[in-house]
């Protein structure tokens, strides 16, 4: 398991079975700490006492009962953001048919019918972590564009810079807009293949794994960092 | 994150000190952005003199034609526009100070051809009386840090807007088709998960093609796109045939 991969995802499971089990075994196989909250009732995780920031969350048709449009209202309306959904098929056709026409239009929310392939909880499971991490990033570029832009204004308005600016996690060239900014392609990618590099290192545990992921011989990465 | 440390001074500089404060400049390269300073020199020959000895007479672009200096501002990252105050008006209606954030010193050797309050108000950054090289080199760095500032801040606001797109992808929203959108428009974000493209190959084909797309959008020609990115038409064509194969 690569270093990149968020520990302690918080992942609600609403089920009477065994999926928080499946759930443990695979977070134990890829080495990755989940959070398991697990539910018994759609109440108890709705309730007062329910979770209020997660990162993912995997119900049962056969545990959500009448009350998965209560629950699936509850998680639009209690996270700001959309959040990965699991749903479970019970195996029996009228509660399942119902269930689906109940998400539909929820793009987020990802249909396993009852004795699924264990791959698909897999595919889902690395797409939840892998949005959690995204967001992670997308809230770290904005709180350093808002210091610099807070650093910007002071500057313009006379005081003096009290603030290095952090280096933070690299970026891609932004696009020209005008024809004027329109810069050499072969320095643009260059740039490009330069933050591209940083970013793959960063995701990966070393330079030889960084070398592989890339695509690139290690001699060569080490050329391009010196 | 923001690691609070001691202020960076804009005091007193020597002569031909007038560049980037060295904090700045080493994220700036880190980005992998120039660092060369330029002056934007709109009517006001009387400052030449000085403003070579701070920033060297290569980076200092003389115009006479107000529009030329915002198309030099667009081409400029880290750049600042020097004016006199007879021609501050012209100036900024062309430059729109407001929506085109770029250091304007103004050049009032008489100290009453302007109102410095009101200027200031209209986005001027400073407005100074005389020539003196070390108070000239302070104003120089403030403006050319806060204007390296803003290619930084726009760096990270283009990096969080593709992991938002990405996000949504991820989420089954569809991806951005609206290629003529210039504001929306952009590459896939760098790679964050085991989910992404980590090949460099792939990774930099993909931004190419969505930089020449781009430039496409902004030229007339598929020769001026080919011109302005510095590649042969017959280059630019069998790349997009790639792209399309």
């Amino acid at each position: 398991m690569k270093r990149n991969m968020p520990r302690g995802a918080v992942i609600a499971v609403l089920d009477r079975g065994d999926l928080s089990d499946d759930l443990e075994s695979w977070s134990a196989k890829r080495g990755v700490g989940l959070d398991l909250r697990t539910f018994t009732s759609a109440l108890e995780l709705t309730g007062d006492g329910g979770p209020r920031s997660l990162d993912g969350l995997a119900i049962t048709v056969a545990a959500a009962g009448p009350f998965l449009p209560e629950v699936l209202r509850w998680a639009d309306s209690q996270l700001s953001d959309r959040m990965p959904t699991l749903l479970f098929g019970s195996g029996k056709e009228i509660e399942d048919d119902v269930a689906t026409r109940q998400i539909l239009g929820r793009e987020q929310i990802t249909w396993l019918p009852s004795g699924a392939a264990r791959d698909d909880l897999d595919r889902w499971l690395i797409l939840a972590l892998e949005v959690k991490e995204l967001r992670a990033f997308r809230r770290q570029h904005d709180q350093i564009a808002h210091s610099l832009r807070r650093a910007r204004m002071q500057l313009f308005h006379g005081h003096d810079l009290d603030m290095e600016p952090p280096e933070g996690p690299p970026c891609g060239p932004p696009l020209p807009t005008t024809l004027e900014e329109v810069e050499p392609l072969k320095e643009a990618r260059a740039r490009f293949e330069r933050a591209h590099i940083q970013a793959v290192i960063r995701e990966q545990e070393s330079l030889k794994e960084a070398s592989v992921a890339l695509g690139i011989s290690y001699t060569s990465l080490w050329r391009r960092l010196r | 994150m923001t690691a609070i440390v001691p202020r960076v001074g804009y005091g007193p500089h020597e002569v031909s000190d007038a560049r980037l404060s060295s904090p700045v400049a080493s994220v700036l390269e880190g980005h992998g952005v120039s660092t060369e300073p330029h002056v934007e020199l709109f009517d006001c020959a009387e400052l030449r003199d000085v403003l070579h000895g701070l920033v060297g007479p290569g980076c200092v672009h003389e115009h006479s034609d107000s529009g030329s200096v915002a198309s030099a501002v667009r081409a400029h990252r880290v750049t600042v526009v020097v004016t006199h105050a007879r021609g501050i008006s012209e100036l900024m209606r062309n430059l729109s100070v407001e929506s085109a954030p770029v250091g304007l010193i103004v050049y009032d050797p008489n100290g009453h051809d302007s109102n410095s309050a009101a200027l200031r108000a209209q986005g001027v950054m400073d407005v100074l009386t005389d020539r003196l090289p070390e108070t000239w080199a302070d104003v120089l760095t403030r403006a050319f840090d806060f204007r390296a500032l803003l290619m930084l801040e726009l760096d990270h606001r283009c990096e969080s807007k593709r992991l938002s797109q990405r996000e949504l992808e991820l989420l089954g929203e569809p991806p951005e088709s609206l290629s003529d959108d210039l504001d929306s428009f952009q590459p896939p974000p760098l790679p964050v998960g085991p989910m992404s493209v980590h090949d460099l190959e792939s990774a930099s084909d993909a931004f190419e093609t969505a930089y020449i797309e781009r430039v496409q959008h902004l030229c007339n020609s598929a020769r001026e796109a080919a011109q302005v990115l510095g590649v042969s038409p017959a280059t630019l064509s069998r790349r997009q045939r790639r792209d399309i194969e």
